[in-house]
């Protein structure tokens, strides 16, 4: 390289640096986190991309969700993320440590619609998913597991099974497969609820830790019967693979939308949350994903095909139990430590 | 200009920086965290001490890294003396078979084996077709789908530790062994495996201290039940948000790791172990 070509590179470096600068003047790009996968591609088409064109602020998305890294990225002071999807349990222990910052309603809701539950001080309920039994329909000569005591009967519905591994809900799952009625799982009877979890460990063939898993030890046969996220189950339905779920039992569970503290660009992810109120922009998510959220006048405009496979229709409600975040997030850190000390047992 | 005993300390400053950036400043700040719990600083050895996952995980850890170092030694050992014998030419085209699967990605080595091993995998279906068994087997999520998984990922670093300290070797000493009357094996015996003890302790120690932070592999083909350190440390980060405890851990396998080390070092005293028998 010669001295000339030296010169050029480096004029071509200082005006790339000041287009770079001056770009970045004009724009604002907040980062939202959320849990990938397919259901990223589905919020980019219905709400990044029309967001970006309305108001000029870009959206880049991340995965996955994640308390750890939220609590290092507070506590070193580097915040990566503008927004971010959460769970239950995992927003309440934010909350009591001060990683979030509150909400200012009058950006994200001005005329006040959103019900109570879903406009929180740290956190808007962005939707609700459950956790329920899957299972192979062509595994069981033509006979549906109907209940948890049939996932435990492992007589009539012989096969391996996949549980998370997690105490979180699989306690509440061998209460209710031993008897307990779902409106006095909680406070949990541990003792009792490991007992029982004693009679299935050895048919449980795989421990799964992401939802991709959930799926992939069904379709793969490593499990004839496992726990999913409901909105795993509708696309392999769709490619017909031989799967179907139960509502029956399954742990009914709001996901949160939160800001985090320190977040570089708040009011704009704040008025990106504020594109999540949109009912026909909810029903187009809702064709793609059955995680309805509280968006005023969202469930009028769905079809009632489409609602008998959410996990707030009437009667899946009616059957399932409302998971409990509080009680997790006081109690997971102990019970965790005895899950993993069991599981070696 | 440069004098030349400035040269060397140049030469490994970049390296020493980023092993300041990238080890140093992290060691100090999961010292930090290990003992600014905030339950005091004793909070993490407490937990190690009276936690009834970690001793188990531990005592599972140190015993599955023996076992993986052993099985690749006896493995790699015989595969490295036929390399090691071959003429120069040759001797290539065996050290590439040997380095394709060690360039691919661990990652993909692990799926493949949970392919292989599954209910309805390669395994299975062989079985079942050659009418061994009836029922699908359960290989995956199993020690021996974990060993398995390990000891083929590992298999090459022993056998390149080995080849390249018998190929430094005296071929001479064997044949003059020979000559004088020993059998073959009783020249291998007294002769060759002597000379080649620089290398297995080489390759062991190599062996032994990847082994122990082995992480992906057991996570995919072990499952929760045969969790590793390294697994346990992920789950106290990820699922138990207790830093204090995970940092306790790193700094343990660390140790074990320093002590493995030292005690091979005790073993073989005489010999440079990184330099080969020279």
């Amino acid at each position: 390289m010669t001295r000339r070509d030296m010169g050029r590179l480096a004029l071509g470096g200082a005006a790339l640096t000041a287009m770079g600068t001056s770009a970045r003047a004009q724009a604002v790009t907040i980062t939202v986190n959320g849990s990938g996968g397919s259901l990223a591609k589905s919020l980019e088409r219905i709400y990044e991309k029309p967001f970006t064109a309305e108001t000029g602020i870009g959206v880049r998305a991340t995965a996955p969700v994640s308390l750890a890294k939220l609590k290092a990225m507070v506590e070193t002071g580097n915040m990566e993320w503008d927004l971010t999807e959460m769970g239950g349990a995992d927003m309440i222990e934010a909350v009591k440590n001060g990683w979030l910052t509150e909400i200012d309603w009058s950006i994200v809701d001005p005329d006040n619609k959103l019900p109570p539950i879903a406009r929180q001080k740290y956190g808007m309920v962005t939707s609700t998913f459950s956790t329920v039994i899957a299972y192979r329909t062509d595994k069981f000569g033509g006979k549906a597991p109907k209940s948890w005591a049939d996932f435990w009967d492992v007589k009539s519905f012989p096969g391996p099974r996949a549980l998370q591994d997690s105490p979180v809900q699989n306690l509440e799952f061998a209460l209710l497969a031993d008897g307990v009625p779902a409106d006095k799982l909680y406070p949990l009877d541990v003792e009792r609820a490991f007992k029982k979890l004693d009679q299935i460990k050895r048919h449980v063939a795989a421990w799964w830790t992401t939802g991709a898993q959930q799926v992939q030890l069904l379709v793969d046969g490593e499990a004839v019967m496992g726990t999913v996220w409901n909105g795993r189950v509708p696309p392999l339905k769709k490619e017909g693979k031989p799967v179907d779920i139960i509502w029956n039992g399954g742990a009914l569970q709001l996901s949160y939308w939160a800001v985090p503290k320190g977040a570089k660009h708040p009011k704009e992810a704040m008025r990106y949350m504020k594109s999540r109120l949109d009912p026909d922009k909810g029903v187009q998510l809702l064709q793609d994903s059955p995680y309805p959220g509280f968006a005023p006048g969202l469930i009028e405009k769905v079809s009632p095909d489409l609602a008998k496979i959410l996990p707030i229709h009437p009667d899946n409600v009616a059957v399932q139990y409302s998971f409990n975040p509080e009680y997790w997030s006081e109690h997971r850190p102990k019970l965790t430590e005895r899950w993993a000390a069991w599981l070696l047992s | 200009m440069l004098r030349k005993s400035m040269v060397a300390p140049l030469l490994a400053a970049p390296l020493l920086l980023l092993f300041a950036i990238f080890f140093v400043v992290p060691f100090i700040e999961i010292m930090r965290v290990s003992f600014a719990g905030k339950s005091g600083a004793w909070a993490g050895v407490s937990w190690l001490m009276s936690s009834p996952v970690f001793a188990v995980v531990f005592m599972n850890t140190l015993k599955l890294a023996l076992s993986v170092t052993l099985i690749c030694l006896v493995l790699g050992y015989p595969a490295a003396c036929f390399i090691a014998g071959q003429p120069a030419s040759r001797r290539g085209i065996y050290l590439a078979l040997v380095l394709l699967p060690f360039w691919t990605s661990v990652l993909v080595r692990t799926y493949t084996w949970s392919l292989v091993l599954g209910r309805e995998g390669l395994l299975n279906a062989s079985l079942i077709w050659l009418g061994i068994t009836s029922e699908p087997q359960r290989f995956l999520f199993t020690p021996l789908a974990v060993h398995l998984g390990m000891v083929q990922i590992l298999l090459p670093v022993a056998i390149l530790t080995l080849v390249g300290v018998m190929t430094e070797l005296d071929a001479g000493l064997v044949r003059a062994a020979r000559v004088l009357g020993a059998s073959p094996w009783r020249a291998f015996w007294h002769v060759y495996l002597p000379m080649t003890k620089p290398g297995i302790v080489a390759a062991a120690m190599l062996l032994f201290i990847l082994s122990l932070g082995f992480y992906i592999t057991p996570a995919l083909l072990g499952g929760p039940r045969h969790r590793t350190i390294a697994n346990l440390i992920d789950l106290q980060v990820h699922q138990m948000n207790d830093w204090t405890a995970a940092s306790a851990m790193a700094l343990v396998l660390l140790a074990t790791t320093i002590a493995a080390v030292a005690l091979l070092r005790w073993l073989v005293p005489e010999r440079n172990l990184y330099g080969g028998a020279r």
